[in-house]
């Protein structure tokens, strides 16, 4: 057929944006209530500008929303409401905290005006400001970065500019950097102090996505075994070396352990996603543990935090004496358990304990401590139970999406964003000592706070690209798919030998106009074939069993489309070596007599051929090779995982872009008819 | 990968649901230790955020009550309208000084946190009304407290009236007082100004020196050694003793015990030398019964009593064990007329003469007459639980000792001090101290009238070396004793 075929409808995907709105309307009114609440407990009277908050919030609700609608319809449904609630909460608490800021002045000031004469700025304000900022840095992101994987690109880049702004602290002056111990900040004149830290580390995650993406055959394969363990090649210890290294220069220039750990941690846990090897987690732990015991027992700072998570009532044991002795320890954490002891199940109810008997960083590092005695157990379980389902969301994401690098970014953002939690929350309550982190969403604090919306436009992003439908394929006749059969097993053989590599060839794959990736290693070929996926739809199509999971399987309407697609090169299928080889070759046979006389769902069918041909793979040859692209693998559990729910089942059927592959236009008719929606 | 990242996310749960554990522990298991902590600034910061009880006296006169500070840590602050009347009473309950006396002993109460309050409590949480303390009302009567407080005006020294029937305290003053507002103030310079203020006061302003301090008791002791005599069977109150009248020469010492100013007693028998005071009868009555009868009799009274609690705790009177004295009879000697090692301190004065009103038994003693919860359910009440502590004598040697104690008044040292329509026995005091110490004047009494009963002990401190020669129990503290036992029993 010389015409192209007509673009097929798109399938019917709940894109929940309107559940979306209700529960962020929803995480609105909590926060309303709470804000209420507050005020009633203060003084009996509802807080003047409630309603005026409570419309804005709406109003920042309903744009978010809509611009979601436009850039990323596909998206989780729950970022959105869960960053609101958790933020909208924060806000109320640190108002909470600042009504105690300003009657505390009013009475000092009323009993020494010379002595007290500038009352407290007040943090709310602030945070207001920074939510807004936070949102339009979503906004932007969203509008501009229209596919994740352009970020890949910039792996390099990301991982100059994390490590500058990660360092630029230690090297900068203390009286420009130092707070509370830790050097993590930069003060401009004005009041205004970001810390850098936490934009560089976003950055380091989609470095370390990108980097682990491209190196992990290298890691995940050459590997001696001992004791039970994969022990990685000395060569590859590079990159955790160097981190380790790393998270190592910053425990001790800027002694601060919470960005160190996360850092480090992150890393590691991404180190174990892309290679599936325990031996890493097992290194990585024991380096990490062992650098931070002997700094923990060196510099004077971190043994401090040690000593006050050991001995935490020393600091006011210390403090009764007579005469009071100089250096006494900070009675932070004994105050912190006070407060949570003060709450119980029930706790106190907003505005009426004393969280601010914490002291510095009440409504920062300490924030929680004000959620677990005034909002209790109850309160503070809740509070997890947000913070567990964004990052599970996070997680859902990273099962979902198709793509290596979103898979890793991800996890890693939200393996971060769980590390922060627990580091901070475990300080505050004394699992683990106590290291200066801002509580996600809740704390008071700019950079922090717009930071982690970037965090949310990230998930947005990569859950949209995770939930978004391929377009319909269209299904092949029988005598086309016997036809494409036949070609693939006379090309067989050289493709088994090519299987049997550990590293087998990559095709060269011309990425067109795109630059090629920094990261695109000819012997890996991962980006390569990320790149040109359309390509290789041809060929999934013909019976390998590939349908619709390759990593560069298209993005939908929006996804920019792979400029390999309309190469007239890639008109013949490529055919991706190994497994997919190996299974072509025993498959051909099976499939042929799997081919439905009727016509049948395509989604059935190709789980069947997908199954068939993993079976073959196995009969045929032996022990399961390692796949060298993770798509047989990545795309069987993502299958499952669609299948098992329902909220996620987006059945990905990819087919070539409409008119982008002459050889699919003229051989291969589509007849409308036998075109299978969902 | 995604084996791995299921396995990291369950990891990640996990360390999440750690946080859960440790909240519930934090909030739940170990929550009550940590409360109960030392330094835990919540409690004393819970103690000031809503109105403790008042304290009142017996007649409603509020000598202690909470008023709001305008502060916000600390909205109430503890204040004594009455100042420094009740201050060894009420003590007081300061953010830097902790909680002294009534505001300490019933501190609980006060506060509203007593197991006997939690269901008004809890009413009052069901139906939204603000938490606040129980009332404590004490025995205490304004009228007599005024009365020893006006009667010990510019001097230095202590009063205890109480109910000889009951041990109901119906006054108890000890002078020099002191303002307990400075200490209690919510202000952090005012009230540690007046903490030091108080630390570097040389005459204890705020030692309840009615209860806390021993004195010598001098010849008030003698009614011990006179119960202790008659109830032995060898003296009856008329017969002579056999005594030496000019003076006891103690065997073996070489020391011979004389009387005031070296008088001859007029008598050797009981009544005349206690209604003249007469060491020569009572040093040597006390050492003939031997330090174990003087001993037993002694703690009948109350002294050495380590469980008294009125419910502040009282000083244990003392006077030497058997053993201590051995047989030192001049050392017995001085003890049985209330000198040597014999101390008591007023509270037990009163009460010796409280034993001889009320038939030979000691009432408990006791301040507080009722407590009541914020609901106004009283859950504590004094009459409830009054007890006899102990049966000092006989009731007939009561009687006979009533007899000799009101001759003191009508024959004896005591006469400048009777008070008309009022029956009246009482017994003075001149207790020696150190060299160069003025003497202590005492006097304890007891009268009926108006169908009431009070037992009455002042004692009166003096450092004037000019005045050592006039001082005398019924010139000192005569006038105070009266002032108070016309208060008490209301006659004019």
């Amino acid at each position: 057929m010389s015409a192209a075929p007509p673009r097929p409808e798109e399938p019917l995907i709940p894109k929940r944006r309107n559940t979306e709105l209700l529960l962020s309307l929803f995480a609105v009114a909590v926060a309303m209530f709470a804000y209420a609440n507050v005020g009633l407990a203060d003084n009996g009277k509802l807080p003047a500008g409630m309603w005026g908050v409570g419309a804005g919030l709406a109003a920042v609700v309903l744009v978010a929303n809509g611009l979601i609608r436009y850039a990323a319809p596909y998206a989780d449904p729950l970022f959105l409401p869960l960053a609101i609630f958790l933020n909208g909460i924060g806000l109320v608490l640190i108002h909470r905290l600042d009504i105690y800021d300003s009657e505390h002045y009013q009475a000092l000031h009323k009993a020494n005006p010379v002595k007290f004469h500038t009352a407290p700025a007040g943090s709310t304000t602030n945070q207001l400001m920074y939510t807004a900022l936070g949102i339009i840095a979503m906004a932007v992101f969203l509008l501009f970065v229209k596919d994740h994987k352009i970020l890949q690109r910039y792996a390099y880049i990301s991982m100059v500019s994390g490590l500058f702004l990660v360092a630029i602290p230690a090297v900068l002056p203390a009286s420009i950097s130092s707070a509370n111990g830790a050097k993590s900040w930069i003060r401009f004149p004005g009041g205004v102090s970001i810390q850098p830290a936490e934009f560089g580390k976003l950055l380091l995650v989609s470095f370390f996505a990108a980097f682990l993406m491209a190196k992990r055959d290298a890691l995940r394969v050459a590997s001696r075994r001992v004791l039970g363990l994969n022990i990685p090649r000395g060569r590859d210890m590079g990159p955790i070396a160097v981190c380790w290294v790393l998270a190592m220069l910053i425990l001790v220039f800027e002694t601060d352990l919470g960005v160190s750990l996360m850092f480090f941690g992150a890393f590691v846990v991404l180190l174990y996603i892309a290679t599936e090897r325990t031996s890493w987690l097992v290194f990585g732990l024991t380096a990490f543990v062992g650098g931070a015991v002997f700094i923990a027992t060196t510099v004077p700072h971190v043994q401090q935090r040690v000593n006050n998570w050991l001995h935490p009532f020393n600091g006011e044991i210390c403090a009764a004496q007579i005469p009071t002795p100089k250096n006494c320890p900070s009675d932070q954490i004994s105050q912190s358990i006070y407060g949570f002891a003060t709450g119980g199940i029930f706790g106190k109810g907003l505005d009426q304990g004393r969280p601010w008997l914490v002291g510095f960083a009440k409504n920062a590092d300490f924030i929680l401590v004000t959620v677990g005695e005034e909002l209790g157990m109850v309160g503070l379980f809740a509070l997890m139970m947000v913070y567990t389902l964004f990052v599970m969301r996070g997680f859902k994401t990273a099962l979902l999406i198709r793509d290596n690098y979103g898979k890793l970014l991800a996890a890693g953002l939200a393996v971060t964003f769980a590390l922060q939690v627990f580091i901070t929350a475990g300080g505050v309550m004394r699992v683990i000592p106590l290291t200066g982190l801002p509580m996600p969403f809740l704390a008071a604090g700019g950079s922090a706070l717009v930071a982690n919306w970037v965090v949310v436009a990230l998930l947005i992003r990569l859950s949209d690209s995770a939930r978004r439908p391929l377009p319909p394929a269209i299904p092949l006749t029988d005598d086309e798919l016997r036809a494409m059969r036949l070609a693939a097993a006379q090309r067989m053989p050289s493709n088994a030998v090519q299987g049997r590599h550990a590293q087998p060839a990559a095709p060269q794959v011309p990425d067109g106009p795109q630059r090629p990736h920094p990261l695109a290693q000819p012997g890996l070929g991962q980006s390569g074939l990320g790149q040109s996926g359309l390509g290789q739809t041809g060929l999934g199509q013909t019976g390998l069993g590939q349908t619709g999971f390759g990593p560069g399987a298209p993005g939908g309407p929006g996804g920019p489309t792979p400029p390999g697609a309309a190469d007239p090169t890639q008109a013949m299928p490529v055919r991706p070596a190994g497994a997919a080889g190996a299974a072509g070759a025993a498959g051909a046979a099976d499939v042929t007599q799997a081919v439905p006389s009727q016509p049948r769902g395509y989604g059935e069918q190709t789980m069947l051929r997908a199954a068939e041909a993993t079976q073959a793979m196995q009969a045929t040859s032996g022990p399961r090779p390692e796949p060298e692209q993770g798509q047989t693998e990545s795309y069987i559990p993502a299958f499952e995982d669609d299948a098992d729910d329902e909220d996620d089942d987006v059945r990905t059927r990819p087919t070539p872009a409409p008119g982008a592959n002459p050889s699919d236009a003229a051989g291969r008719p589509s007849p409308p008819e036998r075109r299978y929606g969902p | 990968m995604n084996q791995p990242i299921r396995r990291v996310a369950l990891f990640c749960f996990l360390l999440i649901a750690s946080l859960l554990v440790s909240s519930n522990y934090l909030q739940v298991v170990n929550a009550d230790s940590y409360k109960a902590r030392n330094g835990n600034q919540r409690i004393i910061l819970d103690s000031f955020a809503y109105p403790r009880g008042q304290i009142l006296t017996a007649d409603g006169t509020v000598i202690a009550e909470s008023v709001p500070s305008g502060g916000i840590s600390y909205k109430y602050q503890r204040t004594y309208p009455l100042k420094s009347d009740y201050a060894n009473i009420t003590g007081w309950k300061s953010i830097g000084y902790g909680s002294t006396d009534i505001e300490s002993s019933l501190d609980k109460f006060l506060q509203g946190t007593d197991s006997s309050e939690s269901v008004a409590n809890f009413m009052d949480t069901l139906t939204g009304k603000s938490k606040k303390g129980g009332d404590v009302q004490l025995t205490l009567q304004n009228s007599v407290q005024q009365a020893a407080i006006a009667g010990l005006k510019g001097k230095q020294g202590s009063v205890v009236a109480l109910d000889p029937t009951t041990g109901a305290i119906l006054a108890m003053y000890s002078s020099p007082s002191f303002d307990p507002n400075g200490i209690a103030s919510n202000n952090g310079d005012t009230s540690s100004a007046a903490g030091k203020a108080l630390e570097n006061d040389k005459s204890k302003p705020n030692l309840n020196h009615a209860i806390q301090e021993n004195y010598p008791p001098g010849s008030v002791f003698k009614v011990v050694t006179a119960a202790a005599a008659l109830d032995s069977g060898k003296y009856q109150e008329t017969n002579p003793t056999g005594a030496d009248a000019n003076g006891f020469s103690v065997p073996g010492s070489g020391y011979t015990l004389t009387n005031e100013n070296g008088q001859r007693c007029p008598g050797t028998d009981l009544k005349t030398a206690l209604a003249q005071s007469c060491n020569s009868v009572y040093g040597y009555v006390g050492a003939q019964l031997g330090p174990q009868i003087m001993s037993t009799y002694a703690s009948k009274f109350g002294f050495g009593n380590p469980a008294l609690k009125i419910p502040l705790p009282v000083a244990q009177s003392s006077f030497p064990s058997p053993a201590a004295v051995g047989s030192n009879q001049l050392a017995l000697a001085q003890d049985s007329i209330g000198q040597g090692d014999t101390q008591v301190t007023p509270l037990q004065a009163a009460m010796i003469a409280a034993s001889v009103a009320n038939g030979g038994a000691i009432m408990q003693p006791y301040l507080v007459d009722k407590e009541t919860a914020p609901n106004g359910h009283v859950t504590y009440k004094g009459s409830d639980h009054q007890h006899v502590l102990s049966q000092a004598m006989s009731p007939t040697t009561a009687g006979v000792l009533d007899d000799m104690m009101q001759n003191v008044v009508t024959n004896g040292t005591a006469q400048n001090a009777a008070v008309s329509g009022v029956q009246m026995g009482a017994k003075t005091g001149t207790a020696q101290r150190a060299q160069g110490q003025n003497p202590l004047a005492w006097f304890v009494c007891y009268g009926t009238a108006n169908g009431k009963k009070v037992a009455v002990a002042v004692m009166v401190e003096t450092n004037n070396p000019n005045i050592r020669g006039d001082i005398s129990g019924v010139g000192f503290a005569g006038p105070t004793a009266d002032a108070v036992l016309k208060a008490a029993l209301g006659v004019s």
